[in-house]
């Protein structure tokens, strides 16, 4: 019976919707974090009899054949890559992007991840790092005689040194793009990777053309909408009580025909 | 001989592949773009000796719901809701095909495509590239894109005369001899997806209606083979 297999693709895809939600939910204040939105598409079709066959031999043709769908299927599950709301700390190494671009960091694999967390730390060595530890990359060491740290809008970090009036140059951040934000992957802890589909990171100075500003002492908050989210979830869960629905009066029907005598 | 049996196999079978399309429609619940399709039956006539005709029943066409469905707003720059009747061509291996679920991204060489890889046309049937230099474009209703340095292009919209006759494939695309025309009526929406045009309570009833059709059928059945089975054992009996 075809309408069983077909509920079942409804149901797994409603399970799928429901696992990102709870994920979008379990990150509403995850630093950075970018919200999901699974994408479903219609299986193959079934023709029973095809759109355009002759009727007759008179050349009448059937102007809408019998075409059986077979369920649906997980196109994408894709980031939206749309500004969080941006929100004071006043902690002088919490940045924030406002506009396109991302943080570049150095795993200890030696690779460039990318990230729009801006929650940096000081390392013991006086480098700027993520709360995993992970250099900012171009790397920034702040002196430990540093009395103050001001990071501009284009990125430029400038320190106060003690016992000194002349602002001293640190070092400049970068910001990295890519044609296609929604193609890195995700490794977790915030981070995202370069990936084919991505396109390659083109680097640049934040303010600079098709880049951001980073505004310090601000952290962007995650893009999740609790209220959009909550009201998915309640037609997630309905449309997958359908789909059982449909299961049950499939079952009902095969134990009518069991019932034949 | 046994013509009622044949009657209620073929009303079975019927119904059983509305069930099909009942349960593909809440299968597609949330598939953007998804039209829900419905089943159309005809009665199939046989004289059986005269004066009396038997007709059995058979599917003969399952028609699409050409109603709009909601429009959600998204947040994705890239996502496109039709507003009225319109259709994006898409290229794909097999040829141009048409589609109303507007879920593009881009790719890495900056064309605008579908989830599957397949590039949307503009207006003179080429690919549209967006470049990351032109940052996020703005898509007026009409299908012009314009970045931070202007027009990038026009998407392509277009509608048929009869739209009914558009085959779907899966994976949201439809595929048609016929040309299209462009410049379609609708308009396009920037940041919203079209949902599923499935109503579930509609859904639902139709769902009960074609179990309890297939249980009257059955007992019908039923009856009959009693009424056979009967005069079997009345006529065969030795004593009648």
């Amino acid at each position: 019976m075809r309408s069983l297999s077909v509920a079942a693709t409804g149901m797994m895809a409603q399970q799928l919707n429901v696992e990102v939600i709870s994920n979008n939910i379990a990150n509403m204040t995850t630093t950075g974090y970018k919200r999901r939105r699974p994408e479903f598409q219609d299986l193959l079709y079934q023709s029973e009899r095809r759109i355009g066959s002759a009727s007759s031999e008179a050349g009448t043709i059937v102007p809408a054949g019998v075409q059986l769908g077979l369920g649906v299927k997980t196109a994408a599950v894709y980031r939206i890559h749309d500004q969080g709301n941006l929100i004071v700390t006043e902690n002088r190494f919490d940045l924030a992007i406002q506009g396109e671009g991302f943080f570049m960091v150095e795993t200890p694999e030696g690779e460039i991840a990318y990230t729009r967390s801006g929650n940096f730390q000081l390392s013991p060595q006086g480098i700027i790092v993520t709360q995993d530890g992970y250099p900012l990359s171009p790397g920034i060491t702040v002196p430990a005689n540093a009395v103050e740290v001001a990071i501009s809008q284009t990125g430029l970090v400038t320190a106060k040194l003690q016992g000194q009036t002349n602002l001293v140059t640190l070092g400049q951040l970068e910001l990295a793009t890519f044609v296609n934000p929604a193609g890195l992957e995700a490794i977790g802890s915030n981070l995202l990777l370069e990936t084919e589909s991505s396109g390659p990171a083109v680097t640049g100075v934040p303010g600079s053309e098709g880049l951001g500003t980073v505004l310090q002492g601000h952290l962007e908050s995650a893009n999740v909408n609790p209220v959009q989210e909550i009201t998915q979830l309640i037609t997630a869960q309905r449309a997958y009580d359908m789909n059982s629905k449909v299961i049950q009066a499939s079952d009902e029907m095969m134990a009518t025909v069991t019932q034949l005598r | 001989m046994d013509t009622t049996s044949y009657i209620a196999l073929s009303r079975q079978i019927a119904l059983q592949r509305a069930l099909g399309v009942v349960a593909n429609n809440v299968a597609n619940l949330a598939t953007t773009g998804f039209k829900a399709q419905s089943v159309l039956f005809e009665t199939v006539l046989e004289r059986a000796g005269e004066p009396r005709t038997v007709a059995f029943v058979q599917d003969v066409a399952t028609v699409q719901d050409p109603s709009p469905g909601p429009i959600l707003p998204t947040g994705a720059p890239f996502d496109l809701a039709i507003q009225g009747p319109g259709w994006l061509t898409v290229q794909t291996p097999a040829g141009e095909r048409y589609t109303r679920a507007g879920q593009l991204l881009r790719n890495a060489q900056g064309e605008l495509v579908t989830p599957d890889g397949h590039p949307v046309l503009d207006e003179g049937g080429r690919p549209i590239v967006v470049p990351a230099s032109e940052g996020t474009p703005t898509i007026a209703a009409d299908g012009t894109i314009s970045g931070r340095s202007g027009v990038l292009g026009r998407i392509r919209l277009v509608s048929f005369t009869a739209p009914e006759r558009l085959r779907p494939e899966g994976s949201g695309l439809l595929a048609t001899d016929e040309p299209p025309i462009p410049g379609a009526p609708g308009s396009l929406v920037q940041g919203a997806l079209e949902g599923s045009n499935v109503k579930g309570v509609l859904e639902i009833t139709r769902l009960i209606e074609i179990t309890r059709a297939f249980e009257g059928t059955q007992k019908m059945l039923d009856t009959h083979h009693e009424l056979t089975r009967r005069a079997v054992e009345r006529l065969g009996s030795v004593n009648a």
